[in-house]
């Protein structure tokens, strides 16, 4: 299993690293591949001196200030996502489980939607009253979701998914509600709502940087008991695990990472579902694999789709969120469809 | 250092002999006579080495069975107890003298069980004695399965309390239980994508730390591959679940309960979805753990037939109570299976060979349920 683990982990930390110097190159101003990965190499401490600085501070600025920030922003959402949409799936035992299946994105935009229709972007605490405010009603949603399902101090899972369901279609039809009254010419809610890295310094990382590290460990450490979610509860039960706490706990810490990415990103749908599949066809279901993979992958994933979402009509920006359903959905297409041809031949 | 007692797997010469044609079923079954993990549930190493005192006991209880042994013929072959004689490896008079001293290992002191105002289990007193092997018998809706959650811990009792060696369930965490009580689904393992050393591994949870660690990893590598060569599970380890039969499901769960080194094991009609083979298949290795290690057995079965043929205690519960307790025997008399299930009294069939009372019911002759009231 470790074994394993080390060679997937590997090639997707190598992905990830050449990804970065790919993705790094893609913008306005021509920068060559070699030219980037010395500018990154110069800043590390150890081995920044065998890089002296032969290019213009200008480069520089171009890839530490303006693209390295936001690829990095991708990155940790994308790993927030995914790792998330693995311990949904994981806990609830259904495939189409995704980050979002409990509501928080619906509560989120709802926040978000009430702070840009009421034109209070930014008011109280500059820059961060939106994000801040939409964390705290897609916590709030969590916590009403969990309320409605609990069943004499049980959590089932039909429950859990029915009022999930309920919770963002009323919520779904508020943000809705605002953004079809909303006046302005640019419709920013339902920007928001489609997720954009666009503009986003190097504090969103740092804000998103330690959900992502905590609760991406607490996630892993509950890898095994996910494995004996796939068993069915009662006999998951039987074998020694805690499942109500197990279940209540790992949906809090999911929810609580998805809500902190979406806060800084916005809605930005299919990493959470279709990474997890991917991880699953790769390497097995293996939770204590497909949780950090996921997380690697997830990544990895939107790293390139935030590239394209920049790039691919030069000035104008895709919305993220398009761009990982366009990007996400025919591939996992294949996957599934090379998955049954392979059932086929075994069995 | 010697290899250990099941490593050899010595084939005794006189395998197969004696025995009726079809029941060659038992090949490999027979070659090990030691069991895997003890009663007390920890992973002791002094229970696989050879030579040991322990040892000496447990081949004893092995051999307690043997009808080569009360006929007089003593034979060396401690590992063979042929399907022929096994059905008096236990006589009716000789475990319960036995048991009669043996601590309790489930107590139901007034338990009861009850889903939205359906009493699914009446009040109920029952002692089920360490090292026993119960059979628990009634018609559907019963309360079979209710008893078996009371007991389990997955159902809490809705009045009285439920004992597990001497302590009230509610006291165990879930880990702790698990390493005392283990229980075997009825349908064995689900087809998923996980491999069969996966699954047995999964037993070992309980014993795990947070990060799913082993206290001592050697140990228990060398444990589930005992399992597995006991449960001619070896070259499967490596095949995914959902590429085996339901049978060889229903084992590989058989190794994961077995992972757990319980004291107590629950079965909840295990021998449902499989065919005879392998029906007599998982209740004859149960009953080779019960009898190598003083394996406590409470099983949930709808075939009476096997339960008179397995079990040394049954009990036969009507509408959540108690219509009867006691041995085959006593308890499954015609008339009141008969009237319990609503059907005509079946004949009651003895013959030597089986050694347990069998029931052949006629075609044809169902009573509505009432009239057995």
């Amino acid at each position: 299993m470790i074994r394993r683990l080390g060679g997937y982990g590997a090639v997707f930390v190598l992905l990830i690293l050449v990804s970065l110097v790919l993705t790094l190159r893609i913008g306005s101003v021509e920068l060559p591949a070699g030219r980037i990965a010395a500018i990154l190499l110069h800043e590390l401490p150890g081995i920044g001196r065998w890089f002296p600085q032969v290019w213009e501070d200008s480069a520089a600025q171009i890839v530490w200030k303006v693209r390295l920030p936001r690829i990095a922003l991708a990155a940790l959402v994308g790993a927030a996502l995914a790792v998330a949409g693995a311990a949904f799936q994981g806990v609830l035992r259904n495939p189409l489980a995704d980050p979002f299946t409990l509501g928080v994105s619906s509560g989120s935009s709802l926040g978000a939607a009430l702070i840009i229709f009421f034109g209070l972007r930014t008011a109280w605490i500059g820059q961060w009253t939106l994000p801040l405010t939409a964390f705290v009603t897609g916590a709030l949603t969590l916590f009403a979701v969990l309320a409605l399902a609990k069943d004499r101090g049980k959590l089932p899972v039909h429950g859990l998914l029915l009022a999930g369901v309920v919770m963002q279609s009323f919520l779904g039809a508020a943000v809705t509600f605002l953004s079809a009254m909303s006046d302005r010419p640019v419709n920013e809610i339902l920007y928001w709502t489609m997720g954009s890295l666009n503009l986003r310094g190097w504090s969103y990382s740092g804000i998103l940087l330690p959900y992502v590290l905590l609760g991406g460990m607490f996630l892993w450490a509950n890898a095994g008991a996910m494995n004996l979610f796939a068993l069915g509860e009662r006999r998951a039960g039987h074998l020694g695990l805690n499942t109500e706490r197990t279940k209540t706990t790992v949906l809090l810490v999911a929810t609580l990472v998805t809500a902190a990415a979406v806060s800084v990103s916005g809605v930005i749908g299919f990493v959470g579902l279709v990474v997890p599949h991917m991880i699953r066809l790769i390497a097995g279901p293996d939770y204590r694999l497909l949780v950090p993979l996921s997380a690697l992958g997830g990544a990895l994933f939107l790293m390139w789709a935030d590239t394209l979402a920049r790039s691919l009509f030069g000035g104008t920006e895709i919305p993220l969120g398009v761009v990982t359903a366009f990007a996400g959905a025919p591939f996992f297409a294949m996957l599934l469809q090379r998955s049954k041809r392979g059932k086929g031949e075994m069995g | 250092m010697k290899l250990p007692d099941w490593w050899r797997r010595e084939r005794h010469a006189q395998e197969g002999k004696g025995r009726p044609a079809g029941t060659n079923r038992q090949s490999g079954l027979k070659e090990t006579n030691q069991w895997i993990g003890d009663p007390s549930g920890q992973l002791q190493q002094k229970s696989w080495q050879i030579g040991d005192p322990s040892e000496q006991v447990r081949k004893k209880g092995w051999r307690i069975g043997d009808p080569a042994r009360k006929t007089g013929k003593v034979s060396q072959q401690t590992g063979d107890l042929g399907s022929e004689s096994a059905a008096d490896a236990w006589s009716a008079e000789g475990s319960r003298a036995a048991n009669e001293a043996a601590p309790p290992a489930i107590q139901l002191i007034g338990a009861a069980c009850t889903y939205d105002e359906v009493q699914a289990v009446q009040p109920l007193n029952w002692t089920v004695r360490r090292g026993e092997f119960w059979a628990v018998l009634g018609p559907n809706g019963s309360g079979k399965s209710s008893l078996l959650g009371l007991v389990s811990g997955s159902e809490r009792p809705s009045a009285g309390e439920v004992r597990l060696d001497g302590r009230p369930l509610a006291d165990y965490s879930r880990r702790e239980l698990a390493r005392r009580l283990a229980v075997l689904p009825q349908e064995g393992l689900p087809p998923l994508g996980i491999t069969v050393r996966d699954a047995l591994e999964m037993g070992r949870f309980p014993y795990r730390d947070r990060f799913g660690r082993e206290q001592n990893p050697a140990a228990a590598e060398e444990l589930l591959a005992r399992i597995a060569g006991r449960l001619e599970l070896t070259v499967l380890l490596p095949r995914r679940l959902d590429e085996l039969s339901g049978g060889q499901r229903q084992r590989a769960a058989l190794g994961q309960v077995m992972a757990q080194q319980p004291g107590i094991l629950l079965l909840d009609e295990p021998t449902a979805y499989l065919d005879v083979y392998y029906q007599l298949d998982v209740m004859e290795l149960v009953r080779e753990w019960h009898a190598e290690e003083g394996l406590t057995v409470v099983a949930v079965l709808h075939d009476l037939n096997l339960a008179a043929q397995y079990a040394q205690q049954l009990l036969l519960l009507r509408e959540g109570q108690c219509e009867a307790e006691g041995t085959p025997e006593t308890v499954l008399t015609p008339g009141r299976v008969g009237a319990l299930y609503g059907v005509a009294p079946p004949v009651i069939v003895r013959r030597e060979e089986i050694g347990a009372p069998q029931l052949l019911f006629r075609a044809g002759e169902r009573r509505s349920t009432d009239s057995g009231k």
